[in-house]
């Protein structure tokens, strides 16, 4: 299985607390993975580290051979968790300023998703809801076609109408080179889309195992095993 | 990439300094018109009063303008880079070098348009409350004895002094933006109240500049002071110039370095230290 992204001894501190610690990981190529935990177990440390909003405080990040820098982040597509656009702006104005950035940008695609979602081109950012305005960040990063997407707790503030309207848009979207890491809560929800796990607890990975995996060897879904793992 | 980093940084940008500069033109419209009313004629004690106010405001009103183009220049940064926009601009392939020149051109260039604005108000304020006979004698008593007396003591023409003063200016717009953003940059390293951090480091940078600053110009200026202190010797011709010219030139190097330095400050903070909340 070809190497997209590999993480080694990755370490993020706040004064004495560890929020990620001595991480080893490895990102195949070609799957929808499932970044899996319960709040504060340091998902969302790990990806603003893969994406450089953060700096590590030890241990390293290579994607596609390369440390997160220019080249990374041109093969990236990540959608936070939170809104990053500003609300002056139109949504045409944004697919426009997508466009001018990434090479790797389909206007086409993000039209077509955003006529099937009823999004106005013309609408500012502050006029729609938060959900909206989440829907719009999605299809930007999803109408790109990088190596690696980053989804941070994507469908969370979506409806379930929508919710599976993006998902079939994520699973329809990706190349086989290219690899989807996804952080949410709701398993149940995206269990179905995904062909591998990563359990992370207190900053450290507790299992890698492909779904496949999990339901023959422990018969049951990924929900239940997750419910088990990290029952309080 | 610059490029196109300068054309959204513009569009997000030139509103809140265009207004700002428009609301300082309709003030000096105003003034204007007031100043060729005959209201002022008026025999009346409290007209002196009043005018004095009207100037007042109108001073404040240029000093808030200036002061509101530069804040807007810091909020801007700090938001752009610093919080949620922030998780855009760092996403995107672009070097922390392009997206730092990108915003400082911007703001330089508004900060110009500002004082470009703010000298034609005075220009026209000044205008307006001078006769035109007034204004033609100043005019020839500066072009008769005023400017050959200062190019003698200076020892170059007018106009290579003007454009001297407005390279200073220039250079001088550029860092005190470059002190805002590395201020900026500098207070990330706090975990808690980041703004407060940037705050303490601008005041930091500002009084230890300034009293760089206030040394380079002091000290030759003491000199010449010593002249004074004794009648029987007069001050050499060209002294003064010389002692000016210097004064200009190493406060422009210095600025000019202190500049620089300022610049890899704030890059080294978004290349090596960045750490979004």
């Amino acid at each position: 299985m070809e190497t997209l992204a590999e993480i080694k001894g990755l370490t993020k501190s706040y004064g004495k607390t560890l929020a990620v610690n001595n991480m080893n990981l490895i990102i195949p190529r070609g799957k929808i993975i499932g970044l899996l935990g319960p709040n504060g177990s340091g998902k969302t440390t790990l990806i603003k580290m893969m994406n450089g909003l953060l700096t590590p405080t030890a241990g390293s990040i290579s994607i596609n051979g390369c440390a997160p820098g220019i080249t990374t982040k041109a093969r990236i597509a990540y959608l936070p968790e939170r809104t990053y656009l500003q609300d002056g702006m139109r949504v045409c104005d944004i697919v426009d300023y997508f466009s001018d950035f990434y090479k790797d940008f389909n206007r086409n695609t993000a039209f077509t998703m955003l006529q099937s979602l009823n999004i106005s081109f013309t609408a500012r950012l502050k006029t729609l809801s938060k959900g909206t305005k989440e829907k719009v960040q999605l299809i930007l990063v999803m109408s790109r076609n990088a190596d690696l997407y980053i989804l941070d707790e994507p469908i969370a503030g979506v409806d379930p109408a929508a919710r599976d309207y993006i998902l079939k848009t994520i699973i329809s979207n990706y190349n086989e080179n290219a690899s989807i890491l996804l952080s949410t809560h709701l398993i149940s929800d995206i269990e179905n889309v995904l062909d591998e796990v990563i359990f992370i607890r207190d900053g450290q990975v507790m299992a890698h195992l492909t779904v496949d995996q999990i339901r023959e060897e422990y018969g049951r879904s990924v929900d239940s095993y997750f419910r088990e793992v990290f029952a309080c | 990439m610059l490029g196109k980093l300068f054309k959204y940084d513009w569009k997000s940008f030139w509103k809140v300094p265009a207004a700002i500069n428009i609301f300082l033109l309709i003030i000096t419209i105003i003034g204007a018109i007031s100043l060729i009313s005959p209201f002022w004629e008026l025999d009346y004690e409290i007209i002196d009063t009043l005018m004095i106010v009207a100037i007042l405001f109108y001073y404040l009103a240029l000093f808030a303008g200036s002061i509101a183009v530069f804040a807007y220049i810091a909020i801007r940064y700090y938001k752009n880079v610093y919080t949620d926009e922030g998780y855009l601009t760092h996403t995107l392939p672009v070097a922390p070098r392009d997206i730092i020149l990108s915003k400082l051109f911007v703001g330089a260039i508004w900060s110009f348009i500002t004082a470009l604005v703010m000298g034609i108000s005075v220009f026209i304020i000044l205008s307006t409350a001078i006769s035109s006979v007034e204004l033609w004698e100043i005019i020839q008593e500066f072009k008769s004895v005023v400017i050959p007396e200062f190019e003698r003591e200076m020892g170059m023409s007018i106009y290579v002094f003007t454009l001297l003063v407005l390279l200073y200016m220039i250079i001088n717009t550029f860092f005190s933006i470059l002190m805002i953003y590395s201020s900026i940059s500098l207070g990330q390293m706090f975990t808690k109240h980041k703004v407060a951090g940037a705050v303490i480091w601008y005041i930091a940078e500002y009084v230890i500049t300034q009293f760089g600053f206030s040394m380079i110009i002091n000290i030759p200026l003491m000199k010449l002071f010593s002249y004074d202190s004794d009648i029987n010797v007069s001050i050499p011709a060209g002294t003064i110039g010389s002692t000016v010219n210097m004064m200009l030139f190493s406060t422009m190097l210095i600025t000019v370095i202190i500049g620089i330095i300022l610049y890899f400050i704030t890059e080294y903070m978004m290349r090596k230290k960045l750490n979004l909340d």
